[in-house]
């Protein structure tokens, strides 16, 4: 029983520690002097002083997405709401958008690397060069300077770490220059126009001191951050609440925190998190938007509503493991032309915003440029194309009325799962049950929270085959992460990668590695049109609506919300401006 | 009553293995925990082999079970398989203890009035206390609990806050302590309670006071009421410890059972005020694939009904003279 007792010890202790393959985690990175000794190469600088005007108080949030976990890398980080509540306000990054989705430098950095200052070389051999001037001001909350030992540390964690969620990009890196501790100079195999995303957007950097030498960090930083790059430092998180307090090792006052402390409660029920919000237990909430928003949110509440950065569809899982069945092309457009997207949109947007626009296209948001073409256009419900597509493939529908059944007398019933407590979500599902009936498809609802849904279940293609969720855009058009062959989660690679739709197609695969390498605006463009045809014929996932965002707020206890509520960053991500009345 | 509670006991320790089995068996096959760790992002093969190993999830289904009922009743309850490796046993113990105390206090709570109100009922039937209560007790029944909580929230969020013009929620709508609450604090942790308490309450006095209703009726009828009356006893005392005493044996039995069905039926309740208890954990793990929490789960909310319904045969005894076990 002892040695049971000690086998589960040690599985735990595995499972939540870092890997001990001595290919993945030791070769160059855990004898490299340079990261063990990064935090001591530089006097560490005194902390500031706290803001002797600052008002203070404190500030409660309702979060509607509470994560399992805290990872940056792995699949943890595939919870939006993680970035939001958590890494935004604490993970540091190179380059940043600001509010109107310009990228520019972050105040880790001296300037933003351009062609015109030399900072991004294109090379004759056609690889390309990135130098980043870190700010030599920059520092980590425990006053250990920001060098490029911490961009090659990054880089080598996001490649190595066990289940790293998303490594295109980095994957092209061959080399992160970190002789001089304010200068990394990143080399990529070849040219790659998203490149102001790595280590920034939405990606960060890590402190390369607080891992003891090991580049895979799967087993830390699950459920506490301890080290901050951003305004506020975390001061403790659990499934209960997440307190955020100032970072007083900050270094840009104009972002210095204006309260002593910022709490985030979960309620993870939509009818919870608003009532939370007219009791006043919680002073503003970055909800979905959801019927009735115009109603609960009245006065004495506000709230504004922006062109958000999320765009929902239902995703199909083609490996699903609860399918009965292929899950073939025809069926994907039969399932696409059994759909009244307007209704749809309506009625999901409808109580939020004026004229609800069907999204068109699969993978690109219309407030970004020109990328997104109308290519899904000619879905609209169309019974003929139904019964073509399915009895191509060898369905029958026997009862007139009833469910399309296949050879093996399997009727055509399709799970589909999305967050449970999710009314807008919810209410959606109850209608395209409605709506599909009468083109004999089915569907078998199971719903789960969120941390579950996109921590574990994704990740690991363990959902549908349908699913109806939302996925972030920014404003570079690179879509490589949904349609990259390899990036089809699966245990042979270690469930890295963010297919969701296990869609296999070499050539669109191609052509977003094409999107991606293309700096020419109209070549890319054309790229660009060329995959959403394509995708518009494959239909890996059906596109519905861009999701607007929403952020409630009582502007009687709260001063500052609203400026980002478009923002990729989320509606919360200005939180040290935000002051509290009285 | 030793003898027979040694006896109950010995009984109930087969039932319980018996039990245990069916629960490996139907857990096994609702979240197959192969399939689990197969598909756990988070979980590296190295740790997976061991896990597989440790599970004995390779051995025959007899293996299996004998290595996971060793590990249960020496208080090894596996760690979660998707929690980060993070051991069951914590996880079960504190939400545990927050069901428990949501349930003691709601039933404290419902007995308290149920009876008094079955009681009255029942010694002045037709009367407006009796049709009031019966009305109430229907309505009560016929509540969803996930729509009652949310009107409760509502009132007494929102808009008893604004009636009585007090500025802040009267009682805090969810979770278990305050925003930023650290530490314990016992009358925070008491106003978090009250909500979810009434919830649970309103359906528990419902069915208790009609319950006693009947019972109390059926007793006053019996001739030692009829008795104790000639005797020339005190009427309180006849309703006190003749009447009430032998009107409480059904509602006992119906507590007791309520008591071990509830530590893992409060989903709904959980769910809606946000409440860190044994139903979440139990819904977590059932949708999650959890299959170490979702047995333990399981296996202890079995435990806890058995338990319990050999404490209400044990009550029996003590509220009615007449029973005794040999």
């Amino acid at each position: 029983m002892r040695g049971l007792l000690a086998l589960a010890v040690l599985i735990a202790v595995a499972a939540c520690g870092g890997s001990t393959d001595g290919e993945a985690a030791g070769s160059d990175s855990a004898t490299d002097p340079a990261v063990t000794t990064a935090g001591s190469a530089d006097t560490a600088p005194e902390p500031i002083e706290p803001a002797a005007d600052r008002p203070g108080g404190e500030i409660v949030l309702a979060v509607e997405q509470w994560p399992e976990c805290l990872n940056p890398i792995t699949s943890c980080n595939n919870a939006t709401w993680l970035s939001w509540s958590v890494l935004v306000h604490i993970v540091p990054r190179l380059m940043e958008f600001d509010v109107d989705h310009n990228i520019g430098a972050s105040p880790v950095l001296m300037e933003a690397p351009t062609v015109e200052n030399g900072g991004a070389v294109l090379n004759d051999d056609g690889t390309l060069t990135i130098t980043y001037r870190l700010n030599p001001e920059a520092r980590w909350s425990d006053g250990t300077p920001i060098t490029s030992t911490d961009v090659w540390f990054t880089w080598r964690a996001i490649i190595e770490t066990e289940g790293s969620l998303n490594t295109i990009g980095y994957d092209l890196i061959t080399d992160v220059s970190h002789d001089d501790p304010h200068t990394a100079i990143v080399t990529l195999s070849e040219s790659y126009a998203p490149w102001r995303e790595l280590f920034g957007g939405l990606d960060g950097i890590l402190p390369a001191h607080a891992f003891d030498g090991q580049t895979d960090i799967s087993g830390h930083w699950n459920d506490s951050i301890p080290i901050s790059g951003g305004p506020w430092r975390q001061e403790s998180w659990s499934q209960q609440q997440h307190i955020l307090v100032p970072n007083e090792n900050y270094w840009v006052p104009e972002r210095m925190p204006l309260v002593d402390r910022v709490v985030m409660v979960p309620r993870e029920d939509t009818d919870t998190e608003i009532v939370a919000l007219q009791t006043g237990e919680a002073m503003a909430a970055f909800p979905q938007p959801f019927p009735g928003a115009k109603e609960r949110l009245a006065p004495p509440l506000t709230f504004v509503s922006g062109a958000g950065t999320f765009i929902e569809g239902l995703w199909i899982n083609q490996i699903a493991p609860d399918r009965y069945f292929e899950i073939t092309k025809n069926l994907r457009q039969a399932l696409a032309y059994a759909l009244d997207r307007e209704e749809i949109a309506d009625v999901a947007l409808g109580p939020i915003i004026d004229d609800p626009v069907v999204l068109q296209c699969a993978g690109w948001n219309p407030a970004f440029g020109d990328w997104c073409a109308d290519d899904f256009a000619h879905y609209r419900q169309d019974m003929a194309a139904v019964e073509r597509l399915l009895t191509e493939d060898g369905w029958t529908r026997p009862d007139p009325e009833g469910l399309w059944v296949n050879d093996e007398g399997v009727e055509l019933v399709l799970q589909w799962n999305t967050v449970a407590g999710n009314k807008r979500r919810e209410d959606v599902q109850a209608l395209v049950t409605e709506m599909t009936r009468p083109f004999g498809i089915g569907w078998e609802i199971i719903n789960y929270d969120p941390g579950e849904l996109f921590q574990n279940r994704l990740p690991a293609m363990n959902f549908g085959p349908v699913a109806l969720f939302a996925n972030s855009t920014t404003p570079d058009p690179t879509v490589t992460a949904h349609y990259d062959i390899d990036g089809i989660p699966s245990e042979a690679n270690g469930f890295s990668g963010q297919n969701f739709t296990a869609y296999a197609s070499r050539q669109a695969s191609d052509l977003a590695f094409a999107i991606d390498a293309e700096v020419d605006e109209a070549a890319r463009l054309e790229l660009v049109r060329e995959l959403g045809t394509l995708l518009a014929s494959d239909v890996p996932w059906i596109p519905l609506y861009v999701l607007p965002n929403l952020l409630a707020w009582d502007p009687g206890v709260l001063e500052g919300p609203g400026g980002w509520v478009s923002s990729v960053y989320g509606g919360f991500y200005d939180l040290y401006d935000w002051t509290v009345i009285g | 009553m030793i003898r027979y509670a040694a006896g109950r006991l010995a009984v109930t320790v087969p039932i319980l293995l018996a039990i245990s089995f069916a629960t490996f068996w139907a857990a096994g096959e609702i979240s197959s925990p192969a399939a689990q760790l197969t598909l756990n992002p988070r979980i590296s093969p190295e740790a997976r082999r061991a896990y597989i190993e440790s599970l004995g999830l390779e051995e025959p289904f007899g293996v299996r079970y004998l290595t996971w009922l060793g590990n249960f009743v020496t208080g090894d309850l596996g760690t979660s398989l998707v929690r980060n490796g993070q051991e069951v046993w914590p996880l079960v113990r504190s939400a545990m203890a927050n069901t428990l105390l949501l349930i003691v206090v709601a039933m404290a709570f419902s007995l308290a009035v149920g009876l008094v109100v079955g009681t009255l009922s029942a010694l002045r039937p037709g009367s407006v206390i009796d049709r009031a209560s019966t009305t109430v007790s229907f309505l009560g029944i016929s509540i969803p609990v996930f729509w009652l909580g949310l009107m409760l929230q509502l009132m007494f969020g929102l808009y008893l806050a604004e009636w009585l013009r007090l500025g802040a929620p009267l009682l805090p709508t969810a979770g278990i302590y305050s925003p930023g609450q650290q530490g314990f604090d016992l009358l925070d942790r008491a106003r978090h309670l009250a909500l979810p308490t009434m919830t649970l309450s309103l359906q528990l006095i419902a069915a208790y006071s009609r319950y006693m209703r009947s019972s109390m009726l059926d007793v006053m009828g019996m001739d030692y009421i009829s008795t104790a009356r000639a005797k020339g006893l005190p009427e309180r005392h006849v309703v006190v410890h003749h009447g009430v005493r032998n009107a409480l044996i059904p509602v006992t039995t119906l507590a007791a059972v309520d008591l071990g069905l509830l530590v893992g039926g409060l989903i709904v309740t959980e769910r809606v005020f946000q409440y860190p208890g044994m139903g979440l954990l139990f819904l977590d793990a059932m949708t999650g694939g959890d299959y170490p929490v979702l047995l333990a789960t399981v296996m202890i909310v079995s435990a806890a009904v058995f338990l319990m319904n050999l404490l209400a045969d044990l009550l029996y005894a003590v509220l009615d003279p007449r029973i005794r076990y040999g």
